[in-house]
């Protein structure tokens, strides 16, 4: 999906929430078993490998892992390299690892034209009428002073999902704190499935299942969504 | 294979990000000069001529696209979806299409080097491989602008035995389901 405004920053990332052993995940680990090479391996950028967290980038990809949650992450361009792994790795590999909650997540930082088109944008989403008093003092802050409030964050929820499955869409909308000087602003959309509870969940089967039917959906409704804001950019 | 079509495909689309790299890089170019005097609060105006600096925003919007001035980070302007068609000695063959453009039928036909290729990547070289090819530019050093290739081959998870076996129980499947509508039909057009 083409984007309304081309962003500084779009990633995607695949969260899982089960029982892991964060030793296993090291990046010979993903080499020797096909996942990444086994030379990007060789180059990955080690941040901690500990019994209970192992974290490195290999091949443009993040790697996360603490005991009970397990995250991946690259840029949306190349999203379906991900994907991949994930599937590798617990559909021919980690078949019984026990997980209960996938996520599918899309980070991205787009810039506004200028500083007061964001606090524009954040008036729409948040407006300052119904705090009276003190809603028209930070509007008037907006105005005069350099350093002033408005809105800093903002959660939407969506439940129930639209597929049948549990879970909800949370979208988080905020100020980028990464590129302050583009006035940008940072949306992420969280796509949440609960596939089973946590004591009754044997494997990963149902997870690779979801994520194969799900995937291609929940990144496109992730663009939609983030296109709606950005529309809302352009012409506020 | 039309060899020339694909010469002329390949050189159109080397035409085409040459030209998009030389504007992003002209439209990044005036963004330094914003970030270098953006302590100065002037008046805003496109040429100061006292000062003999140029001002821009420090955001430029063209065509759409917004560039910023952040700097040392890739920026990719194409992004292709390719699937190799026929390895060479030095070379292999794909066809490509645009990434999220669904529009983009039929698919070029791309000549691309080897050398390309990650070496940890070279393996996964042969026909019906599928990779990203991502053209862009990296600005390095605060200045330095380098046009930068990516290719990046999927590593497709292999078929186990249980998926081969649901495969074929769904295929059965929908050919049962698909016998008995024909019959139906038939059934349906005798009466």
């Amino acid at each position: 999906m083409n984007m309304e405004i081309e962003p500084e920053k779009d990633e995607v990332s695949i969260v899982l929430l089960g029982r892991f052993n964060p030793t296993i995940f090291q990046p010979l680990w993903f080499g020797h078993n096909n996942l990444i090479s086994i030379e990007a391996a060789q180059d990955a950028e080690l941040s901690i490998i500990h019994p209970e967290i192992s974290q490195f980038t290999a091949s443009d990809i993040a790697f996360s892992v603490e005991l009970g949650r397990f995250q991946v992450k690259c840029e949306t361009i190349h999203k379906d390299r991900i994907k991949d792994l994930v599937i590798g790795s617990f559909g021919n590999f980690l078949i019984h690892t026990p997980i209960w909650t996938l996520g599918i997540n899309r980070d991205i930082h787009f810039p506004c034209r200028d500083e007061p088109t964001r606090m524009r944008l954040g008036s729409c989403f948040a407006p300052l009428e119904p705090w009276g008093g003190w809603g028209l003092r930070i509007k008037k802050d907006m105005e005069t002073e350099k350093r002033h409030g408005g809105m800093t964050r903002l959660v939407m929820k969506q439940e129930p999902r639209l597929d049948g499955n549990n879970g909800y869409t949370k979208v988080d909308l905020q100020p980028s704190s990464i590129l302050k000087e583009e006035n940008a602003v940072f949306i992420e959309v969280n796509d949440h499935f609960e596939l089973s509870p946590p004591k009754e969940t044997l494997g990963c089967k149902k997870v690779i299942e979801t994520l194969n039917k799900s995937w291609d959906e929940s990144i496109q409704q992730s663009g939609y969504i983030i296109n709606e804001v950005m529309k809302l950019a352009k012409t506020v | 294979m039309d060899f020339d079509a694909l010469q002329n495909s390949s050189d159109q689309i080397s035409f085409d990000i040459d030209s998009d790299i030389q504007q992003l890089i002209e439209l990044d170019q005036r963004d330094n000069l914003t970030l270098s005097e953006k302590q100065d609060e002037g008046s805003g105006s496109l040429v100061n001529l006292e000062k003999n600096v140029v001002r821009a925003p420090a955001l430029t919007i063209l065509k759409g696209r917004i560039i910023s001035s952040h700097q040392d980070r890739f920026r990719a302007i194409r992004n292709w979806e390719g699937v190799v068609t026929a390895v060479c000695d030095d070379t292999f063959f794909a066809s490509v299409k645009l990434v999220n453009d669904k529009n983009t039928l039929p698919k070029d036909e791309l000549e691309i080097d080897k050398d390309n290729i990650d070496v940890g990547d070279r393996n996964l070289l042969k026909v019906g491989s599928v990779f990203y090819l991502t053209l862009g530019y990296r600005k390095r050093n605060g200045s330095q602008v380098v046009k930068e290739t990516r290719l990046v081959f999927r590593r497709l998870p292999q078929w186990s035995g249980a998926d081969i076996a649901q495969a074929e129980e769904d295929t059965d499947k929908l050919w049962i389901k698909l016998q008995s509508q024909k019959n139906g039909n038939t059934a349906e057009g005798q009466s």
